[in-house]
């Protein structure tokens, strides 16, 4: 992510007039508590653009601080949706734009019962969620829902229920290690007898080498952007990546968002001649951008970006080949309000359904945790 | 004039700066505070009169576990406002809910709203109850006041009155009479 903005600040910067971007660097290391540290300390310089924000916990932090400040957060990571602020440009994909069509595609070729495999917490939960309503309108289900601690990467006990249930396909929402360990341990499993493809979105270009090439082959990723993707902005952005990080390195869905998040940026401060973030805020939401994963603009009732969903397979050569993409850019629906799966979030009843049933027998939240 | 003075919250929440503003506010509004990062049986020992509880990091049965402290007032901490989050919100029938970021507002109508809404959810529930018992005892002294205007032909005024006549000549219930007689006792 800090690859792809400072590529977006520096290319700003060369064409830039009568203004620079001074990208100022700081590493939360993944703690709520430091986001917000770093973020204040940074507000009394007078700082009012940011980028980054890996996880949703991270950006809730800081959010009041940013709104507080009138200040703008250019988000780069697709998220599990249901926010929409004023002072966020959110870059990234929403639900809609990540594991609805995933969902459906699953539906579609590898039949609507799942085995889902993911990491404890609120992206899992919520796409495990949207999921559920998109398969059981299809008439299936989803036959285990397996949540693993954060780098946890026992996979064992996971490894051999999918043996005994065969699924006809994995929905994966692990981050980091327990990715890794999962699709090294897949790969075991699969050299004995055949298996499904598992399909996640956020499964990405260096994680199939951390994986080991071909022990991430053969996988299915929704993402608006791959490397691989065949258009003249994206050789250019390759090159470009690789020249300034050197040639094994390889862009990937959140550097590239992040490159946008920097270039919608300049071009908002060159357009509207000023640093200020209302100011910027409208700007941005006329802007056009002919960006790697192709053209992106914000959209102006909910801060998201139209962004080109695709589907692509994990190749032995650590990259992606896609097979799918939308017909052209789609509109982002973070609260997923056009999401039709026949059962009706709107409708009366949700999502207060079944609460008194829940009163009489108290159930128990089903969640199986290893 | 509400005080929550000498009150006890446990405030089942992780140790982050929200969690810390909350015990704040509650110590100023009166209360006693004791914050855990999670739900333990000896939590209920103390005998908190509210419990606010983080809906982030919550999972499984945070009401089903309350023991005997049931039917005090839960207040969610809700942070993410997403759809699978709030349905298990609303899984722990929470009274009242509070925003993260926690402000120095907010608190108190929490509180109030919260102690409000569970002792009328007590109240209901407790004229639920007496409703559906006194339901069930008129099928008892319909079908009591039926067997006597058949075993002694009786009118069912006269049948009824003899019921009522009983019941307090032995300084019991109409449906307690009624009970015996319609099993054959008398």
């Amino acid at each position: 992510m800090l690859n792809g903005a400072l590529l977006g600040i520096r290319q700003i910067n060369e064409v830039a007039a009568g203004f620079r971007l001074e990208p100022l660097i700081v590493d939360p290391g993944g703690d709520p508590a430091r986001y917000y540290q770093f973020c204040e300390t940074m507000l009394q310089r007078q700082v009012r653009h940011f980028i980054g924000c890996y996880t949703s916990a991270a950006r809730r932090e800081i959010l009041p601080l940013i709104e507080g400040s009138s200040s703008l957060l250019w988000h780069p990571a697709r998220y599990e949706g249901f926010e929409s602020s004023d002072n966020v440009i959110y870059v990234g994909a929403a639900p809609n734009q990540h594991v609805v069509p995933l969902a459906q595609h699953m539906v579609t070729h590898f039949g609507a019962e799942v085995y889902c495999v993911g990491s404890d917490y609120i992206w899992t939960w919520e796409s495990n969620r949207v999921l559920r309503e998109i398969v059981a309108s299809a008439g299936g289900r989803l036959l285990a829902e397996r949540l693993v601690p954060f780098s946890d990467t026992a996979m064992e006990l996971i490894i051999a229920d999918i043996l005994r249930l065969r699924p006809p396909v994995i929905f994966n929402t692990l981050v980091g290690m327990s990715a890794y360990s999962f699709f090294r341990a897949y790969d075991q499993a699969r050299q004995r007898v055949n298996l499904a493809p598992v399909l996640s979105c956020s499964l990405c270009e260096p994680e199939l080498r951390l994986i080991g090439k071909q022990a991430a082959a053969g996988h299915i990723t929704c993402s608006p952007y791959f490397a691989t993707l065949d258009n003249a902005t994206n050789s250019a952005f390759v090159r470009d990546y690789k020249e300034a990080f050197g040639a094994d390195a390889i862009p990937f869905a959140d550097a590239e968002a992040s490159y946008v998040c920097a270039m919608l940026l300049g071009r908002a401060i060159q357009n509207a001649r000023t640093e200020n973030a209302s100011v910027v805020h409208k700007a941005v939401m006329t802007d056009r951008f002919d960006a790697p994963q192709g053209e992106v603009r914000i959209d102006l009732t909910n801060n998201h970006c139209f962004v080109t969903p695709r589907l692509a397979r994990s190749t032995e050569e650590g990259t992606f080949e896609v097979f799918w993409q939308a017909s052209g850019p789609v509109k982002p629906d973070p609260f997923l309000v056009w999401l039709d799966t026949g059962k009706d979030l709107a409708s009366p009843g949700w999502p207060g359904r079944e609460i008194q049933d829940r009163a009489m027998r108290a159930a128990p939240h089903l969640r199986v945790v290893n | 004039m509400i005080s929550f003075r000498n009150r006890r919250a446990a405030v089942i929440c992780p140790d982050d700066k929200d969690r810390r503003i909350l015990g704040d506010r509650l110590v100023r509004l009166g209360l006693m505070v004791q914050a855990e990062a999670a739900w333990k049986p000896s939590s209920a020992v103390w005998r908190p009169d509210v419990v606010f509880f983080d809906v982030d990091s919550g999972s499984g049965d945070l009401a089903g576990s309350l023991g005997d402290i049931a039917g005090r007032p839960m207040i969610a901490v809700v942070g993410a406002e997403t759809p699978g989050r709030l349905d298990w919100m609303l899984q722990q029938r929470p009274a009242a809910y509070l925003l993260r970021p926690i402000r120095s507002s907010g608190v108190y109508t929490a509180l109030v709203l919260g102690f409000h809404n569970a002792a009328e959810r007590r109240e209901f529930v407790t004229r639920i109850d007496r409703l559906e018992r006194r339901a069930q005892g008129r099928r008892v002294v319909l079908a009591a006041t039926m067997r006597m205007m058949e075993t002694q032909g009786l009118s069912e005024q006269a049948a009824y009155r003899l019921l009522r006549e009983a019941a307090m000549r032995q300084r019991t219930t109409i449906e307690d009479v009624s009970a015996r007689v319609a099993a054959g006792e008398s």
